[in-house]
């Protein structure tokens, strides 16, 4: 027996050395030979054994070939191939840089990961390009990640003009927002209308609808990975724009050459500066002393640094900052008889926004593992302040005698994460892509407090006190491991499992989610694909208005509030036409429990009870199918997306219905969604784009009866008085009109004698200005009856449009 | 070429401030006009009989008109699951029996009118108020008021008291205070008074009870939505809680005025407060386009109204009087 085991030892020894021996690797990074931006997803394919690999969110790649000659072929859409043929006789590194193709300019050049396409195992994901967000027609000419999002099948924007993203029934806080992997909780500027975003800062966006690879966690939604540019590490370039709301500068460059870079973007609106004098001239009018200012505005600034040590070395250190304001500043003063003045001061500021700061570390360990390090820190806060000030000065004493009286209120809420994290990459062969890695992140929530203090020299006692949610302290933390294998030619699959842990308040929860994808290969252009993905989020949003405001409450699951949990089933073709364009037709099927709603009546402030009171759980389902043809490549890009969907909501937790317990449609549950989006490049001077949207109405709740409220008349008193209260006899039991819309964009570009690209932007939205519902409500007017003479009240349905055909102009300007 | 340019940046840059303003129309409703619908209001107390209102809706849309009353429904009242009355019509809409609930009692109303389904709620008497006087002081002060006026001396009543929660129930209460004066035993002047809970409760974080409540059980005769003061017993299940009362009086001298202050506190069913909030809610946003509709908390079968109960414990404190310097 011992003999038998040790020649069964050997052989397996000397299996695997030769096994070993027969196979080495090439690995390196794909970058962009004119500026050093790595490539993420290039492919690398050896055309002798048709094995192939893809470069990582970093643009490394690792490929294990067997010994001999190889031909490598390089390739990332919109740049020229690179092609190596050598022998491979030993493990080796192997840096490519690509060369951006001539002959299809920068408005066409758009990358499309293979894992996405018709052989890769991947599903329900699109990756956007940042050109082509650059170039959608927006409003007011604000070039806007999430509003090209919004465009794409699957995904519905909220109210008009808002940020909000609803991703396959889901709510605008299950989106999990990565900016070079850390996440952010708001990321709407001006109630919405706008992202925090800019475009000039990012490199790669791609949204994941589903079918989720299990190194995402914590929403049940949308993966949103949005990538920033590491900066030109040639030479020092940038971009200025000005437009109708806001101007923006970019700027990168190496400050050590082809080591050490830096890009930094800033954007600033002006709106108060140009309303300003608008404001003091109407102050005065109405009775002011001209001593009013008011205005809003937002800004945000990105910054990131680079530095290589080694091949096997780079460090990134990234920021975002931004913020809005809006803040009010009134003073009045009136005299009376010349002896009394009364005095009045009330100033308002509000201010929201977030920080996000990260230090991250990649390092080669050996040809097969790659090694991401991060520690990251983020943070949300809004804060309302709002201070009164009334003196009351009676001349006719001596001394004059004053009466003050002042009211100071502030509204806090916020979030904080310090997170630590670190992710693997690892490819033992061609066959497996294995991913895993942990993360740990420590969560600071600051639901609500509100803090009074009013004084009043007419009364002795003054009121100063502080109320609120407590602080809650969380732990969360989330390990995963995945890998996508390919068996055979026609056969890839995706498998892996997510696990996470949430502490707080004494409570642990946990959560093994499992994720698997699946891609079979009919023929060369034509694939089915199936996925499943389980997920869990253990914070909320808590909202309760159309449209997002600063006071939307994130909230993390406590011992009475648990963790939300998702579902989705998906299956679908995906077919590619050789020079044309891709298609896919997709279905989902999608079931959520433990959401949460605001219970009727409640609200985000005021003298209130603990937020969890104020909420009630349920659970959702949603399903549907997604139609997509999309072309990447060329002078005429852009896609065509159609949605059928449904989502629905219930809410019967006994004591605490919603709806009185019946189900009801989601917030902006649609049926049909159209998108249509183009961008033509007609010559290098000028290109053209556009896009068209339809969606059938928005659900929306409306009181279409009045009834009298319990303060009934007592018999007694000759003048009864009652109350008449609106009523509502379903949530969500209104249907908007259908909304659409068309946008065109121009830009004419012109190289100057410097050498810098002048671009002009005209571009158009609501071409047709259509009027599209913003808000209904009920109007009331008086008319006379032709019959009988008499004045009668009418109430009639009225729509509100926020926005008709605005036009706007830019100018930009790269050197 | 600056100067070219920016005059037409200027000009396209007014026109687009002017065309960005909000637009308008009239449209046309498309959903079903359902017919009205049966509205019974009832909210019924230890101190006085079961009475009921009864309406009907009215469509939001078209000519508004008066929402009617119902004067032709049958009501009939259940008490433990017993029937003890039929309400009788006494005008406007108003049902009236004349038994008076007890706590614990559990009361029930069905109501079937012509043209409309039969509906009906059931709840529940709260017990009674477990309130105590804990102490009751009065100190003069001289010209703690600053009126203005010299030598007029204060009474500063002091009342507090104390509320011990039942730990086994959920519990929902309001406060509410009424000043009276008497002239000669007459009745001259009564209005409620301006309490605030932040004020008026030892545990601050009781503190954040209800919003104002515009409309809802307000005192008919003054027209001053002044019934608010609303708060559970989430953080004080089964504790003490102190009540805090602090007013303000001239030193009365004239012997024929008596001025009282009434102090009632009252447990409030769940279905009640959580109809009191609702409903608030609903008034206050009506009319706010970016904040959705409220649904109106309701027991009633048809989900419209409120058959609400509250048992309340009045105190009444009289102010003392300087006879000796009339």
């Amino acid at each position: 027996m011992c003999k038998l085991r040790k020649r069964l030892l050997l052989f397996f020894t000397l299996a695997a050395g030769t096994l070993a021996a027969q196979n080495h690797t090439v690995s390196g990074y794909v970058t962009d030979a004119a500026n050093g931006e790595t490539l993420i997803s290039a492919t690398v394919i050896d055309k002798k054994t048709s094995k192939g690999a893809a470069a990582n969110n970093y643009g490394y790649y690792s490929l294990t070939l067997p010994k001999g000659e190889v031909s490598l072929n390089y390739s990332y859409i919109g740049y020229e191939t690179d092609e190596k043929t050598f022998v491979l006789d030993k493990d080796t590194v192997l840096n490519i840089a690509l060369k951006l193709n001539n002959t299809l300019d920068e408005v066409t050049v758009v990358g499309m990961r293979s894992e996405m396409g018709v052989k890769g195992s991947q599903m329900s994901a699109v990756e956007v390009p940042i050109n082509l967000i650059k170039n959608i027609p927006t409003l007011l000419g604000e070039n806007d990640l999430i509003k090209a999002l919004q465009l794409l099948p699957g995904v519905q924007s909220g109210t008009e003009g808002s940020a909000g993203l609803y991703v396959r029934g889901g709510g605008p806080d299950e989106n999990l927002l990565l900016l070079d992997g850390v996440p952010l909780y708001n990321v709407n500027h001006m109630l919405g209308f706008f992202s925090v975003f800019n475009s000039d800062a990012l490199k790669n966006v791609t949204l994941y609808k589903g079918s989720f690879p299990a190194r995402f966690g914590g929403r049940l939604s949308s993966v949103v990975d949005v990538r920033m540019k590491d900066g030109d590490d040639k030479k020092i370039r940038g971009t200025a724009s000005i437009g109708l709301i806001s101007s923006k500068i970019q700027l990168e460059g190496p400050i050590i050459r082809e080591k050490t870079t830096f890009n930094v973007s800033a954007r600033r609106t002006y709106i108060d500066v140009l309303t300003q004098p608008l404001i003091k001239a109407a102050a005065k009018a109405e009775g002011g002393d001209g001593n009013t200012a008011a205005g809003y505005y937002f800004y945000d600034v990105n910054a990131k640094f680079t530095h290589k040590f080694s091949d096997r070395d780079k460090l990134y250190l990234s920021a975002y900052l931004g913020d809005d304001a809006l803040y009010a500043k009134v003073r009045t003063r009136v005299s009376y008889n010349m002896d009394f003045e009364d005095k009045d001061y009330t100033n308002l500021n509000w201010g929201w926004g977030n920080v996000v700061t990260a230090l991250r570390w990649n390092h080669v360990v050996n040809n097969k593992l790659f090694m991401n390090t991060t520690a990251s820190f983020t943070r949300y806060r809004s804060k309302l302040g709002l201070g009164a000030e009334n003196v009351q000065t009676d001349k006719s004493k001596t001394p004059p005698k004053e009466e003050k009286s002042e009211l100071n209120l502030t509204y806090n809420s916020g979030i904080r994460d310090w997170t630590a994290k670190m992710d693997f990459d690892y490819t033992p062969n061609s066959a497996h892509d294995i991913k895993f890695g942990t993360n740990y992140t420590y969560h600071t929530f600051r639901p609500d407090v509100t803090s009074m203090k009013f004084v009043d020299s007419e009364i002795v006692n003054k009121v100063d006190t502080v109320i609120g949610s407590p602080v809650v302290y969380a732990h969360e933390t989330m390990s995963y491991i995945e890998d996508n294998v390919s068996i055979g030619n026609l056969l890839k699959v995706n498998l892996g499992v997510h696990f996470s842990t949430f502490h707080v308040q004494n409570q642990n929860y946990s959560s093994l989610q499992p994720r698997a994808g699946v891609r079979l290969l009919l023929t060369d252009n034509l694939s089915v694909k199936a996925g499943y993905a389980g997920m869990s989020q253990y914070i909320h949003l808590l909202s309760n208005s159309l449209v997002s405001l600063p006071t939307d409450l994130w909230v993390p699951v406590t011992k009475r509030i648990k963790p939300m949990n998702s579902h989705q089933y998906s299956a679908g073709l995906f077919y590619s036409m050789a020079g044309i364009a891709d298609f896919s037709v997709e279905g989902y099927y999608k079931t959520m429990g433990n959401l949460l709603e605001y219970k009727d009546g409640a609200s985000f402030m005021g003298i209130s009870t603990n937020w969890e009171d104020k909420v009630s759980t349920g659970r959702g389902t949603a399903y549907g199918v997604e139609l997509l043809a999309q072309r990447s490549f060329g002078n005429t890009t852009g896609w065509v997306g159609y949605t059928w969907s449904k989502s629905d909501r219930i809410f019967d937790e006994p004591g605490n219905e919603l709806n009185n317990g019946k189900p009801f449609p989601a917030k902006y549950d649609r049926r049909h969604d159209i998108s249509l989006t183009l961008t033509h490049k007609f010559s290098e001077r000028i290109d053209l784009s556009g896009s068209w949207v339809f969606s059938t109405g928005n659900a929306a709740t409306f009181a279409f009866h009045e009834v009298k409220g319990a303060g009934y008349p007592n018999l007694d008193n000759p003048y009864p008085v009652s109350v008449e209260i609106p009523h509502v006899s379903a949530r969500n039991n209104f249907r908007y009109n259908s909304y659409h819309r068309m946008d065109l964009g121009v830009n004419f570009h012109k190289v100057t004698k410097r050498g810098n690209l002048r671009t002009w932007n005209i571009s158009i939205y609501n071409v047709y200005n259509r009027w599209n519902p913003f808000f209904v409500y009920a109007d009331s007017h008086s008319r006379q009856n032709p019959q009988t003479g008499e004045y009668e009240t009418v109430n009639k349905l009225k729509q509100a449009t926020l926005f008709p055909i605005i036009p706007s102009v830019s100018y930009t300007i790269k050197f | 070429m600056k100067k070219k340019h920016t005059p037409a940046f200027a000009v396209l840059l007014a026109i687009s401030l002017g065309i960005f303003i909000s637009c308008e129309k009239d449209i046309a409703f498309k959903g079903e006009v359902t017919d009205p619908m049966l509205v019974v209001n009832s909210t019924v107390n230890t101190d006085s009989v079961v009475s009921a209102h009864i309406s009907q809706s009215r469509f939001v849309l078209g000519k508004v008109s008066p929402i009617p009353d119902v004067e032709n429904a049958a009501v009939t009242l259940y008490v433990n699951g017993t029937v003890m009355e039929k309400l009788a019509h006494k005008g406007k809409g108003v049902y009236k029996g004349s038994y008076v609930p007890k706590p614990s009692d559990e009361i029930g109303i069905e109501v079937e009118a012509p043209g409309f389904e039969k509906l009906g709620a059931k709840t529940m008497m709260p017990e009674n108020v477990n309130l105590s006087v804990k102490s009751v002081t009065e100190t003069v002060k001289e010209n703690s008021y600053p009126d203005g006026n010299t030598g007029e001396k204060l009474i500063e009543l002091n009342i507090k008291l104390t509320l011990t929660d039942n730990p086994e129930q959920e519990n929902y209460y309001f406060i509410k205070g009424r000043r009276n004066a008497y002239y000669q035993g007459m009745l001259q002047f009564s209005y409620p008074l301006d309490l605030k809970l932040s004020d008026i409760l030892d545990n601050k974080q009781v503190v954040g009870g209800g919003d104002a409540v515009s409309g809802i059980l307000w005192e008919e005769d003054d027209g001053n939505r002044n019934i608010k003061n609303i708060f559970t017993d989430l953080f004080v299940n089964g504790k003490e809680l102190g009540l805090n009362f602090i007013f303000h009086e001239p030193v009365q001298t004239d012997p024929d005025q008596t001025i009282e202050y009434e102090i009632e506190v009252a447990q409030m069913s769940k279905d009640l407060y959580l109809y009191v909030i609702s409903a608030n809610k609903a008034i206050s946003n009506n009319g706010i386009p970016i904040v959705e509709a409220t649904q109106v908390h309701s027991n009633m079968t048809n989900h419209v109204g409120i058959l609400g109960a509250y048992n309340s414990h009045k105190m009444v404190f009289t102010c003392s009087r300087d006879d000796s310097n009339p």
